[in-house]
């Protein structure tokens, strides 16, 4: 049965994936492509997701941009280049922000990374282990970005 | 002093090993605050009963990936527990090391081994469910899996044991004086193919039966389960678990055989609001004096540890006949997700009856309320009602009512004294 539940969410991935390209269609083909290579999420990578998919960003921005629009809005990681990399903590809080989804009763007192990951993974946003300090691929940052949009849209998980 | 030099020197490459190691585990750390508060209520008791759980936890986890897919991660959780009848527990809840090798032996199977204190339990949480220390493999390939498990309970605290099977485990479990609970080794093998599952349990009793007082059990158990499933969410379940044994009291031996058999009906339906429905039936065996017949007696059915059966009247699982009906739902649960969505109510209905109305006298908590002359069988209905609901992912409550209503009189096999009986009970559950 494993195997199937992972086909299954093969097609599933896929489907998310197509689901979110209107929304997110600020990534150019290539960005997608080389956030879907990075083993580890880069930052600028992450930013450039949740920025374009929540059309807070032009379609044609690069990852510097993203970066520095994050400055604008007060969610930038200090000390941080758009070529390192965040971890799932980092990346969960940055979604959080983004899609404004409320978060728990700890995070409400305490907003970031550490209960960001915590919600995600309460959610089932993150499938999987999902540890505040962590790194993720940009494939499953992907994955993580298409279900808090249904999440965040009222839909089920 | 040269000792104490290489004494030294090999604690510091310890010490160097051990951070190393740690180092390349992604480290998480968090904890829980839950909250039970219980009160119950019967023309039985002079006034009414309050009971207060408040368990504080706290948990780390190192994580890290393998290259080969899997993983590896340790754990450890304790808490500080304070109850009404003691004003503090602190105790280890979790402390082990699991392992994960997907494709160690051959493609598409998955090894897991876990080291460690970690739950233990048997397929149907009837025979065992419980923590212990000790190790787990598990092999699941497609269709079929194994596994093998060792533990040891000896090293649990005696307040939180409940693994209870002599005489001498339910007096110890009544005084302050034993640190720990009953040292007993557990042995476990089962073997699962598609939808049903062979397993067999072992324990032994590490006491010492020529001590004065003591008297020791050693058990055996062989279970089998099945799951049929009919239309898109409909499951039938069925078990049977085979239960022999071995006692000493000083000189005297004696040998054990009792059964359980089960029966249940599982129904889940999301487009209903998430409907659920179950009925099960159980029937575990009594004293049954037979030997003249088939050459040894029946006894009455001996799980390592009791499952919790009712919310108000929860008898030990032997000479028992036992039925649940149980459904509930979420109310609010549409299409969209709304901000009661949550909510889930639920009802159960649990019938008792003893297997045999002659010598139903192995459950001391109650067994001085039955009519010694009633030849019933029926011991009486509890209902229950019961909302919960997260409030927030990390803000859990729940609130459930039961009442209790025995077979006395005429009617069953309690005695007029024993009256009907309420509990409400409160849940807060917490995580930061």
């Amino acid at each position: 049965m494993q195997w199937i539940r992972g086909t299954i969410l093969g097609v599933l991935l896929c489907v998310v994936s197509l689901l979110i390209v209107p929304t997110a269609s600020a990534q150019s083909n290539d960005a997608l492509d080389i956030i879907l290579s990075e083993q580890q999420l880069t930052y600028g990578s992450a930013a450039l997701l949740v920025l374009s998919a929540t059309g807070r960003i032009d379609e044609e921005s690069s990852f510097a941009q993203a970066v520095s629009r994050l400055d604008a809005f007060g969610w930038s990681i200090a000390d941080r280049a758009a070529a390192d990399p965040v971890t799932l903590g980092e990346y969960s809080f940055l979604l959080m922000r983004a899609l404004e989804l409320p978060g728990g009763l700890m995070y409400r007192i305490a907003p970031g990374p550490r209960y960001a990951a915590r919600e995600v993974a309460a959610l089932r946003i993150a499938e999987g282990t999902a540890m505040v300090n962590m790194s993720l691929s940009g494939e499953r940052a992907l994955r993580m970005l298409g279900r808090a949009m249904i999440h965040a849209e009222g839909g089920r998980l | 002093m040269n000792r104490l030099v290489r004494l030294g020197s090999l604690a510091l490459v310890f010490l160097l090993v051990a951070t190393a190691g740690a180092v390349a585990f992604d480290w998480d750390w968090g904890g829980s605050i839950d909250n039970t508060t219980q009160f119950g209520f019967s023309q039985m008791y002079d006034e009414t009963q309050w009971t207060q759980n408040l368990r504080l936890g706290l948990w780390v986890t190192g994580l890290q990936q393998l290259n080969s897919g899997g993983s590896v991660t340790m754990t450890a959780a304790g808490s500080y527990r304070f109850t009404d009848e003691r004003d503090y527990i602190f105790d280890v809840d979790l402390l082990r090391a699991v392992g994960r090798y997907p494709g160690a032996l051959g493609p598409r199977t998955m090894l897991t081994a876990t080291l460690g204190r970690t739950p233990f339990r048997d397929p149907t949480g009837l025979v065992l469910d419980h923590l212990a220390d000790g190790g787990i493999v598990v092999l699941a390939l497609p269709r079929t899996s194994l596994r093998l498990g060792a533990a040891y309970t000896g090293l649990l605290l005696s307040p939180s044991s409940n693994i209870r099977m002599s005489n001498i485990d339910y007096t110890e479990q009544g005084t302050d004086d034993e640190f720990f609970g009953p040292k007993r080794a557990i042995g476990l093998l089962e073997f699962g193919f598609r939808n049903t599952t062979l397993f067999t349990l072992a324990q032994m009793d590490l006491r010492d039966s020529d001590d004065p007082g003591e008297d020791v059990v050693n058990t055996q158990y062989f279970g089998i389960t099945g799951t049929a499933r009919f239309g898109r969410s409909t499951y039938w379940d069925n078990l049977l678990i085979v239960n022999m044994g071995q006692t000493e009291t000083g000189a005297a031996e004696d040998n054990l055989f009792g059964f359980v058999v089960g029966t249940g009906l599982r129904y889940f339906n999301e487009d209903l609001r998430f409907s659920r429905a179950s009925f099960r039936a159980l029937f575990t065996s009594p004293y049954l004096p037979v030997e003249e017949f088939i050459g040894f007696d029946i006894d009455t059915f001996t799980p390592i540890s009791e499952p919790t059966l009712g919310l108000v009247f929860t008898p030990r699982i032997s000479n028992l006949i036992f039925a649940e009906l149980d459904y509930s739902l979420r109310p609010f649960a549409g299409p969209v997700r709304g901000p009661l969505d949550q909510l889930q109510v639920g009802t159960a209905a649990r019938a008792y009856f003893r297997g045999r109305f002659a010598g139903f006298t192995n459950d001391p908590d109650f067994v001085g309320q039955i009519d010694p002359d009633s030849d019933s069988m029926y011991l009486g209905t509890e209902v229950e009602l019961g909302v919960a609901t997260r409030v927030l992912s990390d803000l859990g409550l729940g609130l459930r009512t039961g009442v209790f209503l025995p077979g006395s009189g005429d009617l069953g096999a309690f005695s007029s004294e024993r009256k009907p009986e309420w509990v409400v009970r409160f849940d807060l559950s917490t995580a930061f």
